[in-house]
């Protein structure tokens, strides 16, 4: 091989990214050729100058910061983007299966079912007119007043217990 | 690549900030430098580094193998800057050249090695830049073809034709200077 033939392989050579053929025949090539050999001297400094310096750049020092930063924005666009998609969904699901429910045998069934109850309510109300009983629906009040502002207390506790396990 | 950056990458990529943050101080450098040696503008280098590491983030995801980390966010640096040069040309808002490190010739007298070095690199062409700082980043020959897509005797003579021209470009300065 001549020398211009065998330069085009001295930088994967220098590299040591030649397979074991080329490699070979570069290098009986530069056993008997002393321009090659002090090419590949020079190609050599080149290689270790531009390693040994462009592997001292390194980052400005606030760069980390401020990636995480803008990391952080884009993290909040994401967790918006989930909540809002997940309940488009629960809503999507909850009204079809809704409409759905209504429109099936079973919506009929449903509809019959609420009506009985709205009766039964009303026939519950003129028990006690009827029997002269007003006191039972005072304390019927009361039990739905106390067992109202028990469940608000107890969800109030809930809530305060849990932000100051999240503080 | 060590055991460690692969369990960063697969909790990063189960959502941990954390892990992601680790990530980021693992390779800042390694980003900015790729970068760097492309744009060869500091004030560019840093925004277009950030960016980035934005474009992982929201592409970590999609990662298959968590081995392929370093390569495939060396191919994210390597096209997000080069369509940023692209996208400055289009604009011509600011010359390219005019940002370099290119100093006039008082200056260049002056100048050091890693000065000589970053001039030098500067006088290459964006493809033998993009090659030689993959290189210097420790990826082999069959990598760069891969992060590039092109072949590996593209690659080849690429890196040789970059070297020769370091070469040519660093004794010419230092013939200057001496």
């Amino acid at each position: 091989m001549s020398c211009h033939e065998i330069q085009m392989y001295l930088t994967a050579y220098v590299d040591d990214a030649l397979e074991i053929d080329k490699r070979n025949r570069v290098e009986q090539h530069l056993r008997q050729c002393y321009d090659c050999q002090a090419l590949v001297k020079e190609l050599q400094q080149t290689t270790a100058l531009v390693f040994e310096q462009l592997n001292r750049t390194v980052a400005p020092i606030n760069f980390e910061d401020s990636v995480m930063q803008q990391i952080a924005g884009v993290y909040q666009e994401r967790q918006v983007r989930r909540f809002s998609i997940f309940y488009l969904a629960c809503a999507l699901i909850g009204i079809g299966g809704f409409a759905a429910v209504l429109l099936s045998p079973v919506g009929t069934f449903i509809r019959v079912l609420f009506h009985l109850f709205l009766a039964v309510l009303n026939g519950l109300s003129f028990v006690p007119a009827s029997l002269g009983h007003w006191w039972m629906v005072c304390i019927l009040l009361s039990t739905i007043v106390l067992v109202g502002s028990s469940i608000f207390g107890v969800s109030r506790v809930l809530r305060s217990l849990q932000s100051e396990v999240v503080l | 690549m060590n055991q460690n950056d692969i369990d960063l990458i697969r909790h990063a990529r189960k959502g941990s900030t954390e892990a992601f943050t680790a990530i980021v101080r693992n390779y800042k450098n390694f980003v900015y430098r790729t970068v760097l040696a492309i744009l060869q503008n500091r004030q560019d280098s840093e925004d277009v580094a950030q960016e980035v590491f934005i474009k992982a983030y929201r592409a970590l995801a999609g990662l298959r193998d968590a081995r392929t980390f370093p390569s495939w966010l060396a191919q994210i640096a390597t096209r997000t800057a080069l369509d940023f040069i692209q996208s400055k040309r289009k604009n011509q808002t600011v010359e390219l050249d005019s940002e370099k490190f290119v100093v006039n010739d008082d200056i260049h007298r002056a100048a050091n090695i890693r000065l000589d070095l970053e001039n030098a690199l500067g006088h290459l062409s964006e493809e033998h830049r993009v090659v030689t700082i993959l290189r210097v980043n420790g990826f082999d020959y069959e990598e760069i073809a891969q992060i590039l897509g092109i072949p590996i005797g593209t690659v080849r003579s690429r890196l040789h034709n970059a070297r020769m021209h370091l070469r040519q470009l660093l004794q010419d300065e230092r013939g200057d200077n001496g």
